[in-house]
């Protein structure tokens, strides 16, 4: 075989890299906010809506949230909601449509919150994960 | 959810479906449904879609039903898509019409790229987007229902060499060679047929016919990689990881292939860039942290020992030890090489920190003697330890070779040594002249 370059050259850790984002609640409805990232997973986007596992304390049906979304890993932690807009910051506010508990996970439960504000945004989100996706399909190819 | 199928590839996907079971594998409950809600817009009876939160279920109804469609969440506890999709292949060999799809939240490309060499339909990342999920699922399914006769040839083909069934193999890939002008497949699955019967050269032709087809054919770029690795061409190895690297990522299950290259070709420089990457892989999942830290292990190993980048190296063992997960080879490993260069502080650190949870094992309690060895200024300690390990079992050459040389820096009688060289002797008959050179 044709020797050429190192195989250094071809590792990055960008293809250990996975792709997330952090998300931190405010509950319009309840007055409540949700500030460590760890406890709010997100597992479903779609257009308009999104299903996320949370807490089953942190909302109610037809509550309004604020959904602020981080790249991640998150520049620092964060103790309180931010009152301006921070870097890299996207809000999104949307409200419960539907909730579920989760099996075998009785302190949690999943909400899908469709999304009511900032969609151009939201879509801009989704299309992250539609190109990974896309990326990783292609290997299988 | 409503799909406006072509008539033509729906009545396809209706015919496929008849009589088969699908089972979904997924602690997540919302994945779940949304993929049970897709498979029924595809015409899927919702009857013979089987719901399961765990491996052991999964498995007892894969085995009881002979389900050909599976969706496997990557992680499944203590097993993982892997063992699902293996027990998957040794019931239904031949791939033609089953379904195998992965989703996972291990969404990294590595993570991805290790699943390629298999049998698996798809890798579908989490989180999804409902669309992408949708498409991947049709995607799949589709290439199923339209399969080629070349296609279906090199499923058979695929199953006859997982059976062992080497002749019957040769048989369809000759067949296959009337079948289409693309034979990267034909001749990669040739390649392979003899690489399992352990002809290596004839093994490296074939592969080499493969990618004169598709010089971007992962299995055959790996089967060519492991191939040169059993010749001992080390430098054609490395060519062929080169050439693998800049057309796919690294599989997070070749780290330690191409460690062994590297080191093969005393490619000190790529240990390095390795290690570094390795260190910085953030929010390590247990899964990928098995790879990493072995990863980890071997390069600190390799770079210190051989005198290279002593810092990398450093941090490269101590971060080993900390994604070990308490795993015996990682913590030996590391603990060694400390031995092996001088580290004695490192290394006495390392035995006090897992005495607790690896000191049943066999290889830690080698490595304790070891160290006693090296580090006790009473070598009386080490004699009582070694006997131990003799007393548990525990005979290998090294644990006599400490005993006898401790007994002889002991003074002890030449009748004990002579003794002692007689045991060791009598349990590795092949190393007789060694120990017998003890006692002169």
């Amino acid at each position: 075989m044709k020797k050429d370059g190192s195989l250094a050259d071809n590792l990055s850790i960008n293809i250990f890299r996975e792709l997330k984002h952090n998300i931190l609640i405010r509950n319009n409805t309840s007055k409540t906010e949700v500030v460590d990232p760890s406890v709010i997973q997100l597992v479903e986007l779609g257009d308009h809506s999104t299903t996320l596992n949370v807490p089953k304390n942190i909302c109610g049906l037809g509550h309004l949230l604020s959904l602020y979304i981080f790249n991640h890993p998150m520049k620092r932690k964060l103790v309180k909601l931010p009152t301006t807009p921070l870097v890299g910051q996207i809000l999104i506010t949307g409200r419960v449509q539907e909730l579920s508990v989760v099996e075998n996970e009785e302190d949690r439960i999943h909400i899908v919150v469709e999304v009511t504000s900032s969609l151009e945004e939201w879509k801009k989100i989704t299309e992250l994960y539609s190109e990974h996706q896309k990326k990783i399909a292609n290997l299988f190819k | 959810m409503e799909l406006n199928l072509e008539k033509d590839l729906q009545k396809k996907l209706n015919d496929f479906f008849k009589g088969k079971d699908a089972v979904i594998v997924d602690p997540t409950t919302s994945t779940r449904s949304t993929i049970k809600k897709i498979l029924n817009s595809l015409g899927f009876p919702l009857s013979n879609i089987h719901i399961v939160g765990d491996f052991y279920q999964a498995a007892e109804i894969v085995r009881e039903k002979m389900a050909a469609i599976i969706f496997s969440a990557g992680d499944l506890g203590k097993k993982n898509a892997q063992d699902l999709l293996d027990l998957h292949v040794d019931l239904i060999p031949n791939r033609e019409n089953c379904v195998f799809m992965v989703v996972s939240k291990q969404n990294s490309e590595a993570s991805a790229a290790s699943y390629i060499d298999t049998e698996v339909d798809s890798y579908i990342c989490q989180p999804f987007t409902t669309v992408t999920l949708q498409n991947a699922i049709i995607e799949a399914f589709t290439k199923k229902v339209n399969q080629t006769r070349y296609q279906r040839e090199v499923c058979k083909i695929k199953s006859h060499i997982h059976k062992n069934d080497f002749e019957e193999a040769l048989v369809g890939i000759d067949n296959s060679m009337q079948l289409s002008d693309d034979l990267v497949w034909t001749y990669y699955l040739k390649g392979l047929v003899y690489e399992k019967q352990g002809n290596l050269e004839a093994a490296r032709e074939e592969y080499q016919v493969a990618l004169s087809y598709s010089e971007r054919h992962f299995q055959t770029l790996t089967g060519l990689m492991r191939t040169y690795q059993g010749l001992r061409q080390y430098g054609d190895a490395y060519s062929a990881a080169n050439a693998l690297l800049s057309r796919f990522p690294l599989a997070i299950n070749q780290i330690p292939d191409l460690i062994r290259i590297c080191l093969a070709n005393r490619k000190f420089e790529d240990l390095e860039k390795l290690s570094l990457v390795l260190n910085q892989v953030p929010d390590l999942s247990e899964n990928i942290r098995k790879y990493i830290s072995a990863g980890l292990a071997m390069c600190g190993k390799h770079l210190l020992i051989s005198n290279q980048s002593k810092d990398i190296a450093l941090r490269s063992l101590k971060r080993a030890l900390e994604s070990s997960d308490d795993n015996v080879h990682v913590v030996v490993t590391v603990g060694r090489t400390y031995l092996e260069c001088n580290y004695f502080n490192e290394a006495l650190h390392v035995a006090n920190s897992y005495e607790d949870k690896l000191g049943e094992s066999e290889e830690f309690k080698i490595f304790e003697l070891e160290l006693f060895y090296q580090t006790s200024e009473t070598k009386g300690q080490v004699l009582t330890l070694g006997n131990e390990l003799l007393q548990k079992n525990i005979k290998r050459p090294r644990v006599y070779e400490i005993i006898i040389q401790a007994s002889i820096e002991l003074k002890r009688r030449n009748e004990a040594i002579e003794q002692l060289v007689h045991d060791a002797s009598s349990e590795h008959p092949n190393l007789k002249s060694f120990f017998q050179s003890f006692l002169n």
